[in-house]
């Protein structure tokens, strides 16, 4: 049989899917809450960091020649030493999966169907959940019929909330800046700019694949930034800075305030919702086979479909019983080592024993 | 392979009886015909402790379309609005349903002590829809919800038709939001506007001009043609608006609007330009000749004492209802934004009009 | 005749492995239309015809009386047809079921094959359930020779080749594998080859369901993998562009396969207009398929959880015509639904003339009697019909039955989470479809009309 192999479209439709799953949610509020200089600063901060932790990882696949990322580290410096190197890594994938799982329920919650049992709710994972069984490609695919999907009526919503904004509001536009650096809501939105780790550690890298992965990983880094900052900006032109940092869910409350004649929906809310909950089913499907990826690849001879199963499980849980939102957006904030040692700290580790290991080959 | 086959199997019937559970406990659901659909809500300050709500809803029914005007009004006491949500709650077979509400009208005395208290909870629980239209109530708010509408159900009580661009809108009527009200409150360089309405015997209600807040509080009232000066220098004006004159009236039908700003010691200063397109609709055949000069002339004199007066009245209350402090925002430290109100009882605000009396409609105006 | 004699007089005669004469019989004893009879002698021995009435015709054979006057016995005098060849008991077994005679003699092993086969069939007709109404008017009949035959008029290149099997243990259904061999994916070819030599059933009467044994998954079988159609220019334009044709003896459909979502909204004629129209046309198919799925779920979704979606007036309406109906909106909608596909099914089902008086009765009488008793709301009896009517809009039958059923799970969706609901059925069906193959190719390849075998 012919393999079929990811193309760079696939890859970024997965980053743009997963832009539309984290962007809108907590972000906005995180961000906006972080500075009182020009919002378009810190985003523009982490589209940096975010495009060096990506070229960092690029290299890094093309180191591979075709395996898997995490067999390969396990070959470097043995199963062991691998497993703890990867280890922060799969927990900070297992608290993403709870946290995006969690975050959207509890705004579900809030927002369309306030008396849904909130285990009915986190039972949703049962669907990523079996994607992910299926493998990889199908999720590539299904993400290609999401895109159409889910960021075309992303797009479309974010259109129609043109009118009515005004740029006077979301000024200052220069100004004072660096004040972000010592707030730690600016760290903690670190989680939206990180989407690509997840393609990076679940498909073999050839060479040519390694390629692609850099250029669908540009067009998604593009996407993001352009997302993120229709999802900030759009609410504090609409609103204005004052009540945007006084709201939770900006881009929710925005959504509700769009009102044209035209438009058939009145509530768009509900429309924008249905489509972040597409965006995030396939996320959360795509970061269980990250999780599934890292276990298989230390222990070979576990079944992937387990794997999933149990990390299902886990976070179903763990979903279940985290009690408050308060303690979601402390967990959030306390993460953020997790999520910079993914970002950072694994890759250049990894290239560090990689040159050491070359080069104490070509001096034996 | 049997046994497996078993445990799939089992799978598929646990799996099913795990829908029929969920499909019994539709958790959410409550059918349209349960609800009551409310209109408008009515939030009347009645004594420091306790307001009074009234909601209006239409009542529907499939039997006679002749019933569709008839409308059903209920009201409670309550400390909140939340509460009085929950009391009413006591006296309907139905649930009340405020999440498609058109309009919050509120009395004057709400606005007089501060609006803020009585909205938050449409903000915080997203009960009512953040594109409601606000109102002040000047006067009694017992007839606007127990009296029949004479124009018909459907049109009137929504009240958003009123205010709509696509209905009874005019731009003089200054349609306001609740998620505008709400913004404008917490933004300290734009001031709240919002329009004030009366009972009126014929129709349900009329309005009598717009008002403006300090804060959350109740300034003051710009008249209906002070308002128009407001949409022209807010570009709100996409409309044709009629303006009567002495000699002539004419109908505004373009205008644009450039407003330069500039800090000068501290002491904003405010060029407000405006290119107005005019048409005449009528001339007042009594007064002798009168030339297009004349009626540039006249109208350049009343835009610029509508100005004046707008300006005065504002700043002497300390409410930029324009939002020239938004243009500001680049230029203060955040910190300093709210300091804006002081700053704007001082600033300069000078208006410049440029007319053009586009044309004299289908008939020649004699030089 | 006399090349006959010969060959007969050649006729192996070994004592031990029996005699096909009698062994014939005892095969196919009970059978009434089983014939064996004597047509002559040929020095001692005695030259018997076996065959079955039913399935053969006498023309090819002419007889004539002896000339002998002491007995008036009819004899061979000729023969037309194609070659004839020798056979022992198995082979002669079968080919006495598929209509051929077997000349032998009485205490030979083996015996001659004459062929005498006469198909029933009927004439080439325009097609059934794929009418267009420009473009090629007839339609593949049930027999497989005459089938190859269309098909190969269309495509006259040496790069059509075919393959032919039999399939099914009892009915033994020839079949025949058609491929363009120069655009064809060669790894399909041999993955459908080895599923069809693996293929264990006892009988085939259908390409439908020569389709289902050949989808081995039992999960995966929601979703036709195939494309099932009556028209030679469908195959041979699918045959040209990679795909791969499946004749079948006694069924007037081919299977085309690998098929992919996307193919079954594409009508033939897509490519016979002018291609803003089909563009139009299949907008307003695509369009279709959603009211289809979406309608009925959003009435409910709209009328029971997310009342807010809607506008305040359309809400009113909703509840204006709701008043009095004593069910829930989800049982209403379910009922209404099921209702509707009874008339549907009354309707395929029935001669045409009766049918139409049943969609009189179903759904004009119905309709308005279980409004005016207040069962359903008139808004759901417009929504229905529409469904029913954007369902019949779906080209391909197979798809049109899957979307029949589709629509229940998403109004159980809607039913337990409103928009959400609907929309989590939504991302199951895409997941699920993004899981399934059709014999290699994946099923949600593009969206693209352009697609085969070969990428």
């Amino acid at each position: 049989m012919k393999q079929e192999s990811l193309s760079t479209y696939d890859i970024f439709c997965i980053h743009a899917l997963y832009a539309g799953a984290c962007a809108g949610l907590i972000y906005p509020s995180m961000l906006i809450n972080s500075t009182i200089g020009p919002l378009w600063i810190p985003i523009a901060v982490w589209a940096t960091a975010s495009l060096l932790s990506g070229m960092l990882y690029g290299r890094l696949l093309l180191k591979l020649n075709g395996q898997e990322i995490v067999p390969f580290v396990g070959k470097l410096i043995g199963k062991p030493f691998a497993f703890l190197l990867l280890l922060p890594v799969l927990v900070f994938m297992c608290a993403a999966i709870t946290v995006i799982l969690r975050s959207f329920t509890e705004l579900v919650s809030m927002t369309l169907l306030p008396t849904t049992p909130m285990p009915f709710m986190n039972g949703m994972i049962i669907l990523p959940a079996a994607l992910a069984a299926s493998g990889f490609m199908p999720i590539a695919r299904a993400s290609r019929a999401l895109l159409l999907t889910a960021i075309g009526t992303i797009l479309v919503l974010i259109i129609v909330s043109f009118p009515s904004t005004e740029w006077d509001l979301a000024g200052p536009w220069r100004g004072p800046t660096g004040d972000f650096f010592t707030h730690r809501d600016f760290y903690a939105g670190s989680f939206v700019w990180m989407g690509f780790i997840f393609t990076a550690i679940i498909a073999p890298y050839s060479n040519q694949q390694a390629k692609r992965f850099q250029k669908g990983f540009w067009a998604g880094i593009a996407f993001t930034l352009a997302l993120v900052l229709c999802f900030i900006y759009i609410p504090t032109m609409t609103f204005g800075r004052e009540m945007t940092e006084a709201l939770s869910f900006p881009v929710v409350s925005k959504m509700d305030a769009i009102y044209e004649y035209w438009i058939i929906f009145e509530n768009l809310t509900a429309i924008f919702l249905s489509a972040t909950l597409l965006c995030i089913l396939l996320v959360l499907a795509l970061q269980l086979k990250a999780v599934e990826r890292i276990v298989t690849g230390i222990w070979t001879k576990l079944p992937g479909v387990w794997v999933v199963a149990a990390t299902m499980l886990l976070v179903f849980f763990i979903a279940l019983f985290i009690p408050e939102w308060r303690n979601m957006e402390r967990f959030i904030i306390n993460s953020v080592f997790l999520r910079l040692y993914s970002m950072f700290l694994f890759p250049s580790i990894v290239m560090l024993c990689y040159f050491i290991k070359q080069r104490k080959a070509g001096s034996v | 392979m049997r046994p497996f086959r078993r445990v799939r199997q089992l799978a598929a019937i646990s799996l099913s009886a795990c829908m029929l559970v969920t499909s019994s406990g539709c958790w959410d659901s409550r059918d349209v015909d349960n609800r009551m659909l409310v209109g408008s809500i009515g939030i009347e300050d009645i004594d420091d402790e306790n307001l009074k709500v009234w909601f209006r809803v239409p009542i529907t029914s499939s039997t006679s379309s002749n019933d569709k005007d008839s409308s059903f009004t209920a009201s409670a006491r309550g400390v909140t609005v939340m509460d009085a949500i929950n009391r009413v709650q006591y006296k309907l077979s139905k649930s009340l349903d405020v999440s498609s509400t058109r309009a919050v009208l509120m009395n004057m005395k709400t606005a007089r002590v501060g609006l803020l208290p009585y909205l938050e909870f449409a903000i915080r629980d997203r009960s009512v829809p953040l594109d409601a239209v606000v109102a002040i109530i000047d006067g009694d708010m017992a007839p606007l919800f127990t009296r029949k509408n004479p124009i018909g159900e459907l049109s009137g009580i929504y009240t958003k038709l009123y205010f709509e661009p696509y209905a009874g809108g005019i731009p003089r009527k200054n349609k306001t939001t609740l998620w505008e009200i709400y913004s404008k409150f917490l933004n300290p360089t734009h001031a709240n506007l919002v329009p004030v309405l009366k009972d009126d015997k014929e129709s349900l209600f009329t309005q009598i001009g717009n008002a403006y807040f300090n804060g959350d509080k109740y300034a003051g009232m710009i008249t209906m043609d002070e308002s128009l000066i407001y949409e022209m220098i807010t570009e709100r004006l996409a409309d044709t608006e009629i303006m009567l004159m002495s000699r002539s009236d004419i109908k505004v039908v373009h205008k644009k609007t450039k407003v330069h700003t500039k800090l000068e010691n501290g002491k904003p200063i405010i060029n407000v330009v405006i290119w107005v397109a005019i048409s005449l609709t009528d001339k007042s055949q009594n007064k002798g000749v009168t030339t297009e000069e004349d009626i540039k002339r006249e109208l350049d004199g009343e835009l610029h004492r509508l100005a004046r007066s707008l300006t005065k009245k504002t700043q002497k209350a300390g409410t930029d209802i324009v939002g020239f402090g938004n243009r500001f925002r680049g230029r203060m430290h955040p910190n300093d934004y709210d300091k804006w109100p002081d700053m704007y009882r001082n600033a300069e605000i000078n208006y410049k009009f440029h007319i053009r009396l586009r044309n004299s409609g289908l008939e020649f105006l004699e030089q | 005749m006399s090349r006959l004699l010969a060959q007969l007089h050649r006729l192996r005669t070994e004592q031990g492995t029996g005699m096909l004469m009698e062994q014939l019989n005892v095969l196919f004893s009970d059978s009434s239309d089983y014939i064996a009879f004597k047509i002559g002698g040929s020095g001692e021995d005695e030259v018997f015809l076996c065959y079955l009435s039913t399935l053969t015709s006498h023309q090819q054979l002419h007889f004539t009386l002896s000339a002998d006057e002491n007995s008036l016995k009819s004899q061979l005098l000729e023969y037309e047809g194609t070659p004839i060849g020798e056979a022992d008991l198995e082979e002669c077994e079968q080919a006495l079921c598929s209509g051929v005679a077997i000349l032998c003699m009485k205490n030979s092993s083996t015996g001659l094959l004459l062929d005498l086969q006469q198909v029933q069939q009927r004439g080439l007709e325009s097609p059934y359930t794929e009418t267009v109404l420009q473009g090629p008017l007839y339609a593949f009949n049930e027999n497989l020779e005459v089938n190859s035959g269309l098909v190969r008029q269309r495509i006259r290149t040496s790069q059509l080749k075919s393959y032919s099997m039999i399939l099914g243990k009892n009915t033994r259904t020839p079949a025949r594998i058609y491929y363009c061999n120069d655009v064809v994916d060669h790894d399909c070819l041999a993955k459908i080859k080895g599923i069809l030599t693996n293929m264990k059933a006892d009988g085939i009467q259908d390409t439908g369901e020569l389709l289902r044994l050949m989808d081995t998954k039992r999960w995966m079988r929601l979703f036709p993998k195939a494309i099932l159609t009556e028209r030679p220019d469908r195959v041979s334009s699918d045959l040209l562009r990679g795909k791969i044709a499946i004749l079948l003896d006694g069924t007037p459909f081919a299977l085309v396969l690998p098929a992919v979502y996307t193919d079954f909204w594409h009508s033939p004629e897509d490519s016979f207009v002018n291609p803003y129209v089909s563009v139009f046309q299949n907008s307003l198919r695509f369009l279709a398929m959603l009211m289809n799925l979406f309608l009925p779920a959003l009435y409910v979704a709209l009328t029971s959880i997310n009342v807010d979606v809607n506008r305040l007036e359309i809400s009113l309406a909703a509840a204006a015509s709701r008043e009095g109906v004593p069910y829930p909106v989800f049982f209403e909608t379910v009922l209404m639904l099921i209702l509707i596909d009874f008339i549907t099914e009354a309707g395929t089902r029935l001669p045409k003339a009766i049918s139409s008086t049943v969609t009189m009765v179903g759904g004009v009488v119905l309709g308005q009697a279980i409004i005016q008793a207040n069962i359903v709301s008139n808004l759901l009896v417009i929504i229905v019909a529409a469904t029913a009517i954007t369902n019949f809009i779906v080209i391909d039958y197979q798809m049109g039955l899957i979307q029949r059923l589709l629509k229940y799970f998403f109004c159980v969706g809607a039913g337990i989470a409103g928009l959400l609901g609907i929309v989590y059925i939504l991302a199951a069906m895409i997941f699920y479809l993004s899981t399934l193959d059709s014999f290699g190719t994946p099923y949600l390849t593009t969206l693209m009309p352009q697609k085969g075998g070969k990428k």
